[in-house]
């Protein structure tokens, strides 16, 4: 785990109003994310992931939620900010990219004009100075010929080259952090990889963190030094990767990476997580996986989550021996389940 | 976009065509005696009844007189009325002008009014603001063109003395001020569908996915909204534009009849009642032609805004 952390979450919460009445979609999300690191935000659709990259830019419409809690980047809690203090973050200290490139592109301006405009808007540089820098970051991402392709409309480029696009504007200046929401999910298998690798290749360069959420372990495998995993709204372990695949603490996890299909086993039946995540319109005080979950007790009905936060050194100093220090496991059970 | 342009082109002049024979069909299906209409009801001889029958090409086919008539309209001659004894050309020449004016300054001031309206419920979605201006526009579209006219006649014309009441003037400018409440009130009735229309895309817009990510990537709000949204917002406004503009130029037979301006609508409806087959078919292809002329713009305009149009 890094020295000292580029971004930290504290005790997030979100609450969306909707038709049906307060929706708790965070419900007490604490994240630390390293300089330079590539961490992983795993977990099933509506579990919150999004809702949480979404939250670091403040991108809900704010008639319709109320955050609390802290979100600390490079000391600062972005939450306080000004609205005009944020959109000089937005672009520049932070970044983010979608799940589906081309709706995420203006169809009526070409790719070079969308690339350049983050640039004239945070470098505050002339259109000359822009055009160049976008040309050369088109080549970095590898869209070539460059000058051609500034030409071009969103709708002339493939799925994979239209999210190299969105690669480009990111990077455009240098963020500390980019956000990859699902980067890849809208696109084929074949092309996945190679958007992986150029997020992974350009964090490298550039020592951008980059917070990747996901549903697929196999990614997190792939790419993500550190991995966090989310439920129902809370995050409810955090590792390294290594360590996450060879000693998953929490049930949940445990079940997930159980899930995970494997070529040439010769089983016939995957793995699956009986019953579905509970809806969020009360908060719960006590675990939210326990209705799924097979070593669930009376403890975690009543037990506030937060408590049984658990850093490895306590676990180790009990019975388990080979869990790295930065694993937290938020399960009680966590220690009697090995 | 040269082969787009042309293409469109071609397509307006065959559209024309086929109007064109429609027109000539419905206004000969009508039960009516032309003869009458030229002699004002008159009696007379049959000897005058079938020289006129011969002067107006009336004792041959229809699809010759079809022939003679569309032949002559290329070259500019719609003919002469049956009733008036004038060159069909002359009487929408001394009209058109008026209506022309009245339409083009009411769809001015209806884009002007309603795209901002449009914008700002959308932006701000549900709000007192949006609520207020939808209720307002849409009592607009409910009241008819000639009652608005006379409201308005009577608040800024005759109680304020701002404008003038009735007629046109004899200069352009001068003219200006004298269409300037008649256009307001076609205006009014234009102003709730193109707000709700611009409303409702932009509202679509502004949830996309672009209009996310340019949120995301630092741009401004107002840069958001009018550079991102409002361009993609566009194409649909002009297609209802569009359309109410072309309906416009018969709706202004209304308000010419309340502020006594004398445009082309008032001969039309004139020309209708007395069988006048000359005046008819050439106002009517007129209208035709102007329909098909904004539509090319119309058309021309969406391949200037969207590239996948002009690509294709």
């Amino acid at each position: 785990m890094a020295e000292h952390s580029l971004l930290s979450i504290k005790d997030l919460r979100v609450d969306l109003m909707s038709i049906r009445g307060i929706v708790y979609a965070l419900d007490g999300v604490n994240l630390e994310l390293g300089e330079g690191l590539i961490h992983g935000l795993v977990g099933e659709s509506g579990c919150g992931k999004s809702m949480t990259a979404r939250s670091i830019l403040r991108l809900h419409d704010g008639k319709r939620s109320r955050m609390s809690g802290e979100i600390l980047f490079e000391g600062k809690n972005l939450l306080s900010l000004s609205e005009r203090e944020m959109q000089d973050v937005r672009g520049k200290q932070i970044s983010m990219i979608f799940q589906d490139p081309m709706n995420s592109l203006n169809p009526l301006y070409t790719i070079g004009e969308q690339i350049s405009e983050t640039v004239r808007r945070h470098e505050k540089c002339g259109k000359t100075a822009a055009k160049a820098r976008t040309l050369q970051l088109l080549g970095k991402v590898g869209i070539n010929p460059p000058d051609r392709r500034y030409r071009q409309y969103p709708f002339e480029l493939s799925g994979g080259l239209q999210q190299r696009v969105m690669i480009a504007m990111a990077s455009a200046c240098r963020p500390k952090l980019l956000i990859a929401d699902e980067p890849t999910t809208a696109l084929d298998v074949t092309i996945q990889a190679h958007v992986l690798e150029l997020i992974h290749s350009l964090s490298g360069e550039m020592g951008m963190s980059v917070l990747l959420i996901t549903h697929n372990f196999g990614i997190v495998a792939e790419v993500c030094d550190r991995v966090s995993v989310m439920y129902a709204g809370r995050i409810v372990e955090t590792a390294d990767t290594r360590d996450i695949f060879r000693h998953p603490a929490h049930p949940y996890t445990k079940a997930l990476i159980e899930s995970i299909p494997k070529a040439g086993t010769g089983e016939e039946y995957l793995p699956t997580i009986p019953g579905t995540p509970p809806e969020l319109f009360e908060r719960d005080p006590g675990c939210p996986y326990r209705d799924r979950c097979p070593r669930a007790g009376e403890a975690c009905k009543v037990r506030p989550m937060d408590e049984r936060i658990v850093t490895a050194k306590e676990l180790a100093t009990e019975q388990l021996q080979g869990i790295e220090a930065g694993h937290t496991v938020a399960c009680w059970q966590a220690a009697q389940a090995r | 976009m040269f082969r787009y342009v042309l293409k469109r082109i071609v397509q307006m002049i065959l559209i024309v065509l086929a109007a064109s024979v429609l027109i000539f069909v419905m206004v000969r299906v009508t039960p009516s005696d032309p003869i009458a209409s030229m002699t004002k009801g008159k009696r007379i001889s049959q000897e005058t009844r079938e020289a006129l029958v011969r002067q107006y090409h009336l004792d041959k086919s229809q699809p010759e007189q079809y022939l003679i008539w569309i032949k002559n309209a290329i070259r500019g001659d719609l003919g002469d009325s049956f009733e008036k004894k004038q060159p069909v050309t002359t009487l929408i020449a001394d009209r058109l002008p008026t209506t022309l004016q009245i339409v083009l300054m009411s769809s001015i001031l209806a884009l002007l009014l309603s795209i901002p309206i449009g914008v700002l419920c959308a932006v701000h979605m549900n709000s007192a603001v949006d609520r207020i201006l939808s209720s307002v526009t849409l009592i607009l579209v409910a009241s008819p063109v000639f009652l608005t006219g006379i409201v308005l006649s009577l608040i800024f014309a005759m109680k304020l003395r701002w404008f003038p009441s009735f007629g046109t003037g004899k200069t352009f400018v001068e003219n200006l001020r004298y269409l300037f409440l008649p256009s307001l009130a076609l205006a009014f009735s234009m102003v709730a569908l193109i707000a709700r229309i611009t409303r409702s895309n932009m509202i679509e817009q502004l949830h996309s996915g672009y209009a996310q990510a340019a949120v995301a990537k630092g741009m401004p709000r107002r840069t958001v909204i009018w550079k991102h949204c409002f361009k993609n917002a566009l194409i649909p406004v002009i297609t209802v534009a569009s359309i109410q503009i072309g309906t416009m130029v018969v709706g202004a037979v209304l308000v010419e009849n309340v502020f006594a301006l004398g445009g082309i609508g008032d001969v039309l409806i004139s020309s209708i009642k007395s069988s006048d087959y000359p005046v008819v078919q050439g106002i009517t292809l007129l209208l035709v032609v102007l329909f098909a002329l904004i539509n090319l713009i119309v058309d021309i305009v969406y391949a200037w805004i969207d590239p996948r149009i002009r690509l294709e």
